[in-house]
């Protein structure tokens, strides 16, 4: 078997390559094939780890800001909108209470929308970390793994 | 060509994960409305105070006026 170059190749290229290279037995070209695979989605495994980690992070770390979204319902709620509900409301009173409260459940509501752009964001690494890797390495030529092709 | 090889896919495991992460996002959007729903309902609850508070207003003012000419027509007479 010749050793053949790799530069310049993607890694589906190499793959690829494995599996039109002339090989001398089924065993070999099998044997050869299952080593670049198994050698890339190393790589990529290891990416991926990285990937769930940080979406697994993502969800724990939003918890907070589901807490705040729905403490912030319950209390526009009861000290507002049922605190106006009443024969004699305090209006001033339950006006300071509302401007507290409003400024800070706007942003809570904006931090949802954003955590809902970055969720969308991780699902697609998580459902795709192959893709992820393609980029990785299109991106920085460097991070290309070297295989030995045969 | 190469390219054209159909390759074997990676065997990914974030199924779970990725379900969790759809999961949240409903989760995000249903707490996001939510909260705006119970802003906008402030603001409603407001406007009807504020507006139930100037008919009273107004019908104080108007009573009061009656009143005033009232006392003055009696005083006339």
């Amino acid at each position: 078997m010749s050793n053949q170059s790799n530069v310049g190749m993607t890694i589906d290229d190499m793959r690829a390559a494995a599996r039109t290279l002339a090989y001398p037995n089924t065993e070999t070209e099998r044997a050869n094939i299952k080593r670049i695979d198994e050698e890339i989605f190393e790589k990529v495994r290891v990416l991926e780890n990285g990937i769930l980690a940080n979406a697994t992070e993502f969800i724990t770390n939003s918890a907070v800001d589901l807490t705040a979204a729905s403490e912030f319902t319950d209390a526009i709620l009861e000290d507002v909108v049922y605190a106006l509900d009443t024969s004699n409301p305090d209006v001033d009173a339950i006006a300071g209470r509302y401007e507290q409260l409003r400024g800070q459940a706007e942003r809570v509501a904006k931090t949802l929308e954003r955590l809902d752009r970055e969720a969308a964001w991780h699902a697609q690494r998580v459902e795709d970390p192959y893709g992820s890797y393609v980029s990785l390495v299109s991106k920085y030529p460097t991070l290309r793994p070297s295989i030995r092709l045969q | 060509m190469a390219t054209q090889i159909q390759l074997p896919e990676f065997p990914k495991r974030g199924h779970g994960t990725a379900l969790q992460l759809e999961s949240q996002r409903k989760r995000y959007r249903i707490a996001g409305d939510a909260l705006r729903r119970e802003l906008a309902k402030a603001e409603d609850a407001f406007a009807a105070v504020l507006a139930d508070r100037d008919q009273r207003d107004q019908t104080k003012a108007r009573l009061a006026a009656m009143a005033r000419k009232n006392r003055a027509d009696n005083l006339k007479k």
